[in-house]
């Protein structure tokens, strides 16, 4: 094609730093607000005195619980349980409970108000593991998967293989903090800029928390620095909206680094219990898992969490007797939020490793031993009531994939003295959403052409750097024949962009995807009615290449049609929808591959990743480049996780509140070869065939990690992070 | 304060607090809001401009400290419209994101570049440690780092 863009759509402006992200925005006469969080995780609040603070010249004004009308309560999903602040005679719950705002003439004098209130607080105990909370408490949600019969299941086993596996808190990291700003514009409406992964929740959480008439509250997101699931949580919107009703003048709020870390939302901690019994050819033929779950003192994200980890929990494979149990207990720690991989990620890595235990325990080669589990094409539909998977594919591709690793892993590597090294692979078939769950159903985009052929799409998903923007552009190129630089996308806001719902699950390319092939066709299919109706032929025309053709003949100048649809009340803007694939409620699946090839250092522990693959079906990478930054990022991610990161709390106080103390990885940090492979068997109903991937990059890489780590040392460790120290203590050197 | 420095090739002054940083200046004084703030403790590097020729965390320089020196921002790379080589190759080679990292990681590659122009990769990754990125996994800005035939500041 040669109207392509050399170019994603923001690459330009953000490598000049012109791109403007929420917190690079200002007004004539801004103002600046910060929040007053509580010094105890969990207190009774006895008195909040403002006054002096009041005193201090540049305060403009500071808010407090008495000054909220509606609710007071916010949250993304039902119930609606976090209090927007925290009055007198009112509890605090966690350190992310807000007492007051100040809003000031700057950030400096803002900071001085905050050291100026009198709180008297009288603490209380809290509960801050989860040992603690199960002793004291009832889980505050249950669920269960049940199917065949696991205690016979477990009694025609002649092996039997378990794991625990623990998954602490992780921090979002994403590098831009929670910020935003709010006015009210000419007309009188509350305008709210900041960055949102789900503006149409947000909106009603705003809306509703603080009663407000929906069409009176404008949010909208500009650039936003990374989210990975972090930013679907409360953060800056209802505080910034309060503010623009209660001052009416231009407010900031940017959080810091700190801020974002404590107040921010974290991935939830989970404990698997697992064991699976098999036949001595392999076969699984029962799998007890029990899960726990840690939520903040606020629901958050996860019983959503949760419920994908619990219908992952069997991982790829055939399983006739399971018994799935998940349980979550209340702490006072921090609020749950998404985390790319939404729980059936930490599935995959149970169900894998345990997969390489058994192989070791049998004998039988990693490869086979999934080969002969794996679910068939016919047995999708049975798995058990709700299994949430629909083959949109023609097949079930999963070998493929691990042969295109295999072949792209090469000879295993060669111990060098000292030093020990493995190999480990893990398969999945995780989920994408394709319209169909009750939260999201219909995605929205609307198109306008205009007289000189530029067109302007609006849809509802933010540019979180996942490339959203540039897929849309290209499907929109594609089915108009229009140029790439022709075509402008408008994003993610509630007063001017359709309906999109959560930008998660891998969700981007396929609603949006269809929503904006549908706009497309529909524009094109008007553009050649309106030029058949003008040239008053019955032949059929063609709109290809900014022009409009009967059988490869030039029929009209594209100018000549436009002045006649601009001067004859022609409607050149179309909606385009979708609303799902096919008519039973279930997600898409996609299939993955990975391979990890690990040393380790046996006097230091040191962990060198030499190598990883990661060979996806994708159906069809509309963005390549994009598609590969998705796959190697996601990958860097989950080594983070895998082996670095642990965001620590002690009674409900963060130990690793900074990146000093909570390590991501840097460059330095990255596997000396990470290569993403593709796969383009075309789904079924997709927008090119294309699948969701973001979130899959989470599936495969972490229990490969582990299973190599298992290959070289025969251990296999299933606490993350997978430490220097830890190696070393599992080695009996320390 | 009275302070005068050099700001993309331009004299600029003000009156400046002592404990004000750079990068509050930057972004705040004189609006060159590519200049990121993503920690203001100088742990991960978005906040990253060039002062006498360093590569430096902006939030962890006050401003007395820039007196009389040049400091360029991401601001004043692109002129006339016209892209870095830098800017290119990451646009080119999909280096680009969420694009929060991107001014700050870019600052860093001038910096080594101007010293090394033609870096190893372990010198391409030791030069850009100090530069989180939590989208990328990095591998597309080393390749678009690769990409670059260094000859300085030429903009085409």
């Amino acid at each position: 094609m040669t109207n392509v863009k050399p170019f994603r759509n923001d690459a330009i402006e953000k490598v000049t730093g012109s791109a403007k992200y929420s917190g690079d925005f200002t007004m004539g006469g801004m103002l600046h607000a910060k929040v007053l969080w509580p010094k105890y995780p969990v207190a009774k609040i006895k008195k909040i005195d403002v006054s002096q603070a009041e005193e201090i010249a540049g305060v403009e004004r500071i808010v407090t619980r008495k000054d909220v009308k509606g609710s007071n309560l916010a949250a993304i999903y039902d119930p609606y349980d976090r209090p927007i602040l925290v009055g007198e005679e009112e509890e605090v719950r966690f350190l992310g409970d807000a007492l007051a705002i100040v809003v000031a003439k700057d950030e400096e004098t803002a900071k001085e108000a905050l050291e100026n209130i009198v709180v008297e607080y009288e603490p209380l105990p809290g509960i801050f593991t989860l040992e603690e909370s199960m002793a004291k408490n009832e889980p505050c949600f249950v669920d269960e998967i049940k199917k065949g019969n696991v205690e016979d299941g477990f009694n025609k086993a002649d092996v039997i293989v378990e794991n625990q596996v623990y998954f602490p808190y992780v921090e979002h990291s994403y590098i831009e903090p929670e910020a935003g700003y709010s006015f009210i514009d000419k007309q009188g409406i509350i305008n709210v800029c900041y960055g949102s992964q789900y503006l149409s929740r947000h909106h009603k959480m705003v809306c509703k928390s603080l009663d407000l008439p929906f069409n009176r509250v404008r949010l909208y997101s500009p650039y936003i620095g990374g989210a990975f699931g972090g930013k679907h949580h409360n953060s800056v919107q209802v505080y910034l909206a309060l503010l623009a009703v209660l001052i009416k003048k231009p407010v900031k709020m940017v959080w810091t680094r700190e801020e974002a870390f404590f107040a921010g939302c974290k991935r939830h901690k989970l404990h698997f219990n697992s064991k699976m019994g098999l036949s001595k050819e392999g076969k699984i033929v029962a799998l007890d898992v029990e899960i726990l779950s840690e939520s903040g003192p606020y629901i958050g994200f996860t019983e959503k969490t949760l419920a994908f980890a619990m219908r992952y929990a069997f991982g790829p494979y055939w399983i006739d007797n399971m018994n799935i149990q998940g349980k979550i207990y209340k702490t006072n720690n921090a609020e749950i939020g998404a985390f790319r991989g939404f729980g059936a990620s930490e599935s995959a890595f149970m169900i894998e490793t345990l997969m390489d235990k058994a192989a070791k325990k049998l004998n039988i080669s990693p490869e086979d031993i999934r080969k002969m589990n794996l679910i068939k094409e016919e047995q999708l539909g049975d798995h058990f009531p709700g299994a949430p998977w629909k083959l949109l594919s023609e097949k079930i591709s999963v070998e493929e994939t691990l042969e295109k690793t295999y072949e792209a892993m090469g000879p295993k590597p060669v111990a060098k003295p000292g030093k020990k090294v493995g190999r480990g692979i893990a398969i999945a078939m995780p989920c994408f959403e394709i319209g169909l769950t009750p939260g999201y159903r219909g995605t929205g985009a609307d198109m306008t052409m205009f007289i000189d052929g530029t067109i302007n799409v609006r849809i509802g998903f933010p540019e979180v750097g996942q490339g959203i923007t540039g897929v849309v552009t290209k499907i929109t190129s594609e089915i108009l024949g229009i140029a790439e630089d022709k075509i402008n996308i408008i994003y993610s806001d509630s007063h001017s962009t359709p309906k999109a719902g959560s930008l998660g699950f891998s969700r981007g390319t396929v609603n949006c995807g269809n929503a904006v092939l549908d706009a497309s066709k529909k524009l094109k299919t008007r553009l050649e009615e309106v030029a058949k109706k003008y040239l008053k032929t019955e032949e059929n025309i063609e709109f290809k290449l900014g022009n409009f053709y009967i059988e490869d003949k030039l029929a009209i100048e594209f100018d000549e049609l436009m002045d006649y649809c601009y001067y004859h009340g022609v409607n050149l803007t179309v909606n385009g929808w979708f609303e799902g694939v096919g008519s039973v409620e279930k997600h898409g699946i996609t299939f993955i591959s990975g391979a990890v090839d690990v040393e380790i250092d046996e006097t230091t522990g040191a962990l060198n990743i030499l190598k990883v693959v990661n060979c996806h079906d994708i159906g069809k990478a509309i963005h390549p480049d994009s598609a590969r930054g998705q796959n190697i990022g996601g990958t860097v991610m989950m080594l983070g996780i895998a082996t670095m990161e642990e965001y620590k709390m002690e009674d409900g106080i963060p130990l690793t509140p900074t990146f000093t103390q909570y390590a991501i990885p840097t460059a330095k940090d990255i596997p000396n070869e990470n290569i993403s492979l593709f796969i383009e068997n075309p789904g079924k109903g997709l927008p090119f065939g294309g699948k969701g991937l973001g979130e899959h990059t989470m599936y495969t890489v972490g229990p490969a990690l582990s299973n190599a780590i298992y290959d070289a040392i025969g251990i296999s460790m299933t606490e993350l992070p997978i430490t220097p120290e830890k190696i070393l203590k599992a080695l009996n050197k320390i | 304060m009275y302070i005068e420095f050099t700001l993309n090739g331009k004299k600029v002054s003000l009156d400046a607090q002592p404990q004000w940083t750079l990068l509050n200046v930057l972004r705040e004084h004189f609006d060159l809001t590519g200049t990121k703030k993503g920690c203001e403790t100088g742990e991960c590097g978005a906040c990253t401009v060039i002062v006498d020729g360093k590569n430096v965390n902006s939030c962890m320089v006050l401003i007395g400290s820039v007196q009389g020196k040049e400091v360029t921002t991401i601001e004043g790379l692109s002129q006339n419209g016209k892209l870095n080589p830098i800017q290119k190759a990451f646009a080119e080679k999909a280096a680009v994101h969420c694009g929060y990292c991107t001014p700050g990681m870019i600052m860093s590659v001038k910096a080594l570049l101007d010293e090394n122009p033609k870096p190893s990769n372990e010198e391409i990754k030791t030069a850009i440690s100090g530069n989180l990125c939590r989208c990328t996994g990095y591998e597309q800005i080393i390749e678009a780092i690769e990409a670059i035939d260094w000859e300085g500041d030429c903009n085409d």
